[in-house]
């Protein structure tokens, strides 16, 4: 089978599945909402304008709830035992990873695109910028590309889903940091040219480690 | 085996010796910082020690990073124990040179800890293995447990570069109060005890490394005779 | 001056501390390995 053949059907098998129960992403929603409500709450009565960490509420809520979606997409694929017959499958390894990172990203995406209206509600910002959704993309798709190692990973340990957050988030900061200071900096007024070392940072990021996962991914799926 | 006994032996004593000179070369020899409180003449002797182990924590994960690398490519198991053995004395010294550093700050800088660029990596970097020692205690299958740790390791190592260049490009918006870099400035009669520091923690490295390798291959073969024998 | 002090005490306690275990594991692992080896000699005695 051709390699983006193979990425397509697992991608749409992913889509199919959660279509059916909608489990993952409904979990993936809420949560993301919620958290977005307890910082608010958290930081309501000490800072003096609610602007300056709408970029942090925002970019910690997308890493809570992707990494929710990120444990859950793995854990059923192992508890299904449906992850032996992909790899059973004459698939290419990094067929396989790439399937199951669009599909990771996918969902975070359309959790994000649903997520953004109500933060622009709740603090009267205008967030649907061609910059911002650039730059939601971009570190969105670090924290899949990198995410959806560390789950299969993961998943496999005693520990299971608990370790994700622990393995993830140090590896993951530049995304975090470049992802606030950008969005930080477009909420300022700034232009997505003047912040043009954050997007190299997180091109670099992007484009290093999923060449980093394409190389050692099969390694994590040998038995 | 006995031939590279002796030699172990040897090395640990050449080790050992060059560890002493080094400390007596940091406390007596080397000439005293000028224009300094007589509490941060001394803490700067500390620079001697700081320094030297700071920089082999790091290279100390680098050797994890190719060890990882390595075993990937080969699956042979000595690589996988060299990446262990090699980050569990980058957590020893991390930790040593964080508390030595915070040491340093205090009679410097007045404060035991500053959130600039380097330390915060550092931290992160701190982060990184404790998560690689999760990661491993986590698993059972010892081959398994190899190749993971081995993917984990790669990446990690991998972002502290990164880490460390968006943290710096972060705070540069943000002026830090201290500036770690005054204060440093070693002058040409410290290098000589600077340079001999270095090479006596090297060396000190390296033979730990070595006993630490062979603790692990011990430690397999108890295993492999385990499995074995039924336990 | 006490910082020095300190700083070098933790520097070298922490080395001595890690060597001390190192040698201990060490020789509690020699020991099982031999204790190991010999059943497993009895065991193709036996045979």
């Amino acid at each position: 089978m051709s390699f983006w053949r193979a990425v397509t059907a697992i991608v749409w098998k992913d889509i199919r599945a959660e279509l059916r129960t909608k489990d993952i992403f409904s979990s993936m929603f809420v949560f993301a909402v919620l958290s977005v409500l307890i910082f608010s709450f958290a930081f309501e009565l000490r800072v003096p304008s609610m602007t300056m960490v709408v970029p942090g509420i925002l970019w910690v809520a997308i890493t809570f709830a992707g990494t929710l979606g990120l444990n859950r997409a793995f854990v059923i694929e192992q508890d299904k035992g449906s992850l032996a017959g992909l790899l059973l499958a004459p698939v290419d390894r990094s067929a396989i990873y790439f399937g199951k990172m669009l599909g990771n990203l996918l969902f975070m995406l359309i959790v994000e695109i649903m997520l953004l209206p109500l933060v622009m509600i709740f603090y009267n910002l205008w967030l649907l910028t061609p910059a911002n959704l650039l730059v939601l993309f971009l570190g969105t798709y670090g924290f899949a590309a990198v995410g959806t190692v560390f789950s299969a990973i993961a998943v496999n340990t005693r520990a299971r889903e608990v370790l994700l957050p622990v393995l993830l988030f140090p590896v993951l900061l530049p995304v975090l940091i470049a992802g606030v200071k950008m969005t930080g900096g477009l909420l300022d007024g700034e232009t997505l040219s003047s912040m043009g070392n954050w997007l190299q940072i997180i091109a670099v990021y992007d484009v290093g480690f999923t060449i980093v996962a394409y190389l050692t991914f099969g390694f994590v799926m040998e038995e | 085996m006995g031939g590279s006994n002796r030699g172990l032996m040897i090395l640990t004593i050449i080790s050992a010796l060059l560890m002493l000179a080094a400390a007596f070369g940091a406390l007596a020899v080397a000439p005293s910082a000028v224009g300094l409180t007589p509490d941060e003449t001394a803490a700067q002797r500390i620079i001697y020690f700081h320094v030297p182990v700071a920089w082999l924590s790091m290279l100390a994960f680098g050797v994890t990073a190719i060890g990882s690398v390595v075993y990937l490519i080969t699956s042979k198991r000595l690589w996988d124990s060299l990446a262990v053995s090699s980050a569990e004395l980058g957590i020893v010294f991390t930790l040593a040179a964080m508390a030595s550093g915070s040491l340093w700050a205090k009679p410097a800088w007045n404060t035991w800890w500053t959130w600039d660029p380097r330390l915060t990596t550092y931290t992160i970097m701190f982060l990184l293995y404790v998560a690689y020692f999760m990661l491993r205690s986590a698993m059972d299958d010892p081959a398994r447990r190899a190749r993971f740790a081995a993917v984990y390791g790669i990446f990690a190592f991998l972002s502290v570069p990164i880490t460390f260049m968006s943290i710096r490009w972060w705070r540069t918006i943000h002026p830090v109060l201290i500036d770690p870099k005054s204060g440093f400035g070693l002058s040409k009669n410290m290098m000589p005890v600077f340079f001999l520091s270095l090479i006596a923690f090297t060396l000190f490295y390296v033979v730990l490394l070595i006993y630490r390798v062979r603790l692990e291959r011990s430690r397999e073969q108890v295993d492999a005779l385990k499995e074995q024998l039924g336990y | 001056m006490t910082y020095m002090a300190g700083a070098y005490l933790i520097i070298w306690g922490a080395s001595f501390i890690f060597i001390l275990t190192m040698l201990r594991r060490q020789a509690k692992l020699d020991a099982e390995l031999k204790a190991l080896q010999e059943v497993a000699q009895e065991k193709e005695a036996g045979r």
